[in-house]
């Protein structure tokens, strides 16, 4: 039995060294080194005056191309929006960049059936796992507390996320963190499609966090301007979008307003093509 | 529970400590401390199948005591087949009852008659197909008399329902397993320490390659259509590794999970991919299933003996049941034909038992024959693989078309965002590993053992797969 404790005992101690190696390893790398993707943009880099931001999910992410508003209207435009995320974690982005400086002018929503989720996506909170503790990120109407698990036990953190902490990701903060490889404002698709997504269903038409963040801009002295993003011509029922007409004044419903599929590289999501042609809707029907 | 969950790793330890230092006092309480932790861990899973294992323990307990009590040979043999129609009964009604019905509304279909016919929404029991194999040997082997029966339903029931291998095998003989259960078990410091090690060396096999496998392979099969002729190779080389490191390494936790209780259980793996023909193959692949088929199928059929269209029919019908084992699927049977057909010039030239032997024994590298006997063998292996992977077999049938059709030999970046380089370079770190162990069981031996510990424990650390937790492939069989 002495012989086997003590094997045991070498394999939980080379467990635990690693561990605590690997976790300062990449605490190092993660937190300190200059930011790769929107969010540790948000929380690391310093932030100044932005005249246009938009937030929201890949319905704004695909479809603002902000260089092409800084050309026509010669001011400066940010497409902070990433794929997936609720409106929890857009009011958090936003939270986020004014604690690293910054300041807006006007504001620009999505607003879609993903208004029903109040709660913060699994993969925002992930991203935020590693930045809570160390950049004592608190944030008023979130909760962003770690589990005891992944505030105390060394390496848990990035065992648990692995697909965005890995060994892969260790690498690429490292060697792959610059404007080449991240993708940091809009992302377009190339593709067509057009694949039938059916019919849109009744929604909630408020969302806690769209509130906080029409909050947020009324305290930052800055406009903020409601949109939904257009679906392919294929989506049935988009007429339920101009309920959001009497909760968010100001709101344009995009969602049936074009006929042509191929801007479309999903029902859903509209393409490279489409995105030029929308972004420039956006310039004229916002007057930017 | 699964092998490579938290809820495993906290009732390892704790039924280690209760075994060995609150019921070791006697064999009693030790079997009976098994049972319980067997149908606790279970009953985790589902706990409303257990009653089907006892249902299986209670039925060939007393039908081994049966057939041993009958002096004449026909009661011996009703009771035999008895048992045989209760456990393939179940086996049959829980694993294929919805594939004949489906396969015999389609045979109807295409020959013209409409007919329609409801398939039952049935939940596979994990396991079933294992300790019903493994049930079978026992009243198979007490009516061939090789065994007595066992007179305590604690330890046959224990027997049975083994934790360590109860869901995914290896398929143990009752004339191994059993006798092991009417022994006290006492500590062997040797014993235990090998299975740690062994445990380590399966948590290797299956988070950090079978695991990390997994995504490519997904990506790959579920695109073919769109894949070059580079990924849909690597597409096959990739589940092949990822079926076998997932199987071995449940095999090897398995295996060390009993020696830590005192057991010893038989080896499922031998390094497969060194085999330099497919014989070998069979003699290194899922090995208790293989001998299983041979000793209660293969041999009643007659085996080797008889003409040589005997031995092939005997051939076709354990490869195709073999496959039918695996799953309710003619995917599964078309991959049992296909090794079938592999085995023919084998068993045609008499040349079955020509490689019984550790590959370049000895020595640290093969020769180049050996070296293209092993591919081959790796290449016939994959290509069956393409089946067994494959939703429908049109599908493995187009998969192989296309790696002919799509000829374009550019690495590809797949839709997981990951280069094939990357994954290639972690299989051949495998493969180096095994290949330099091969006559070991585990590669935790000589005087760089801790190096190598330390080296595995870091891979399982930065390169194992947490987040996407994936199920082991062998408990849907």
């Amino acid at each position: 039995m002495k012989g086997f404790f003590k094997h045991i005992s070498i394999l939980i101690l080379m467990l635990s060294i690693g561990v605590v190696i690997l976790n300062n390893l990449y605490d190092n790398v993660f937190l300190n080194t200059s930011p790769r993707g929107k969010l540790q943009l948000a929380i690391k880099q310093e932030q100044e005056h932005i005249d246009y931001l938009f937030l929201g999910n890949s319905r704004v992410e695909n479809y603002i191309d902000c260089s092409i508003i800084e050309a026509a209207s010669g001011k400066i435009c940010k497409n902070y929006a990433m794929s997936g995320s609720s409106y929890q974690d857009a009011y958090v982005l936003l939270k986020l960049l004014k604690r690293s400086g910054l300041t807006y002018d006007n504001l620009f929503i999505q607003l879609d059936p993903s208004l029903k989720n109040e709660a913060m996506t699994e993969s925002f909170r992930a991203s935020l796992v590693p930045f809570v503790n160390s950049y004592e990120i608190q944030i008023d109407h979130v909760a962003l507390n770690l589990s005891p698990a992944e505030d105390h036990l060394p390496f848990y953190k990035y065992a648990k996320y692995d697909y965005l902490y890995g060994v892969r990701a260790c690498f690429a903060q490292l060697y792959k963190n610059t404007s080449e490889y991240v993708e940091l404002g809009y992302v377009p698709q190339y593709h067509t499609g057009n694949s039938n997504f059916g019919m849109l269903e009744d929604f909630a038409l408020k969302n806690r966090f769209t509130e906080l963040i029409k909050e947020e801009a009324v305290n930052d002295k800055a406009k903020i301007h409601f949109f939904t993003s257009p679906y392919c011509p294929d989506m049935d029922n988009t007429v339920v979008f101009n309920k959001l007409t009497s909760f968010y004044p100001g709101y344009i419903n995009y969602s049936s307003f074009y006929k042509e599929s191929h801007y479309f590289a999903n029902c859903t999501h509209m393409n490279d093509k489409g995105a030029q042609v929308f972004t420039k809707q956006i310039i004229k029907d916002f007057n930017l | 529970m699964f092998f490579n969950s938290i809820e495993f790793l906290i009732f390892l330890p704790l039924c280690f400590i209760l075994y060995w230092f609150v019921v070791n006092r006697n064999l009693k309480l030790q079997n009976a401390f098994i049972l319980v932790a067997s149908y606790f861990f279970y009953g985790w899973w589902d706990y409303r199948f257990l009653g089907l294992i006892a249902f299986s323990t209670v039925i060939d307990y007393s039908l081994g005591i049966a057939i041993s009590k009958s002096q004449i040979k026909s009661r011996k043999k009703l009771f035999l087949f008895i048992s045989l129609a209760i456990n393939l009964g179940l086996l049959g009604f829980f694993k294929y009852f919805n594939f004949f019905v489906d396969s015999w509304i389609e045979a109807f279909n295409s020959l013209g008659y409409e007919m329609h016919a409801s398939t039952l929404n049935i939940i596979l029991p994990v396991g079933i197909s294992f300790y019903t194999f493994q049930t079978l040997s026992y009243t198979i082997d007490v009516y061939r008399e090789k065994l007595e029966p066992s007179k305590n339903l604690i330890n046959f029931a224990a027997y049975v329902a083994f934790f360590p291998q109860l869901v995914a095998g290896p398929i143990e003989r009752a004339t191994n397993l059993l006798p092991q259960f009417s022994k006290k078990r006492v500590f062997n410091e040797e014993q235990a320490i090998s299975g740690v090690n062994l445990i380590l060396w399966g948590l290797f096999q299956k988070v950090v390659i079978a695991d990390s496998c997994a995504p490519y392979v997904n990506s790959i099969f579920n695109n073919y259509e769109s894949m070059n002729s580079l990924s849909l190779i690597l597409g096959a080389v990739y589940f092949a590794f990822q079926i076998y490191c997932d199987f071995a390494g449940y095999s090897n936790i398995a295996i060390g999970t009993a020696r830590l209780l005192g057991f010893d259980l038989m080896r499922n793996f031998n390094y497969p991919y060194f085999s330099r023909d497919m014989a070998e193959f069979w003699r290194r692949w899922h090995i208790s299933l293989s001998t299983w088929f041979r000793d209660y199928l293969y041999i009643p059929l007659g085996g080797s003996r008889g003409s040589k269209w005997m031995q092939l029919r005997n051939v076709f019908i354990i490869f195709m049941v073999s496959g039918l084992w695996h799953g309710a699927n003619w995917t599964f049977v078309f991959w049992g034909f296909l090794h079938a057909l592999f085995f023919v010039p084998i068993l045609l030239l008499n040349r079955n038992r020509n490689n019984l032997d550790q590959v370049a024994k000895g020595k640290l590298l093969p020769s180049f024959k050996e070296m293209g006997q092993m591919l081959f063998t790796f290449l016939l292996a994959c290509i069956a693989w393409v089946f067994f992977r494959a939703p429908n077999i049109a599908a493995a049938f187009d998969y192989l078309k296309n790696v002919f059709t799509e000829a374009s030999f550019k690495i590809e970046y797949l839709n997981i965002e990951r280069y094939n380089i990357e994954m290639l370079l972690i299989l051949f770190i495998f493969v180096m590993y095994e290949w330099f162990h091969r006559e070991e069981e585990h590669p935790f031996t000589g005087k760089w053992k801790w190096i190598k510990i330390a080296s595995v424990i870091l891979m399982l650390l930065t390169l194992g797969v947490y987040s996407n937790h994936q199920d082991f492939i062998y408990f849907q069989f």
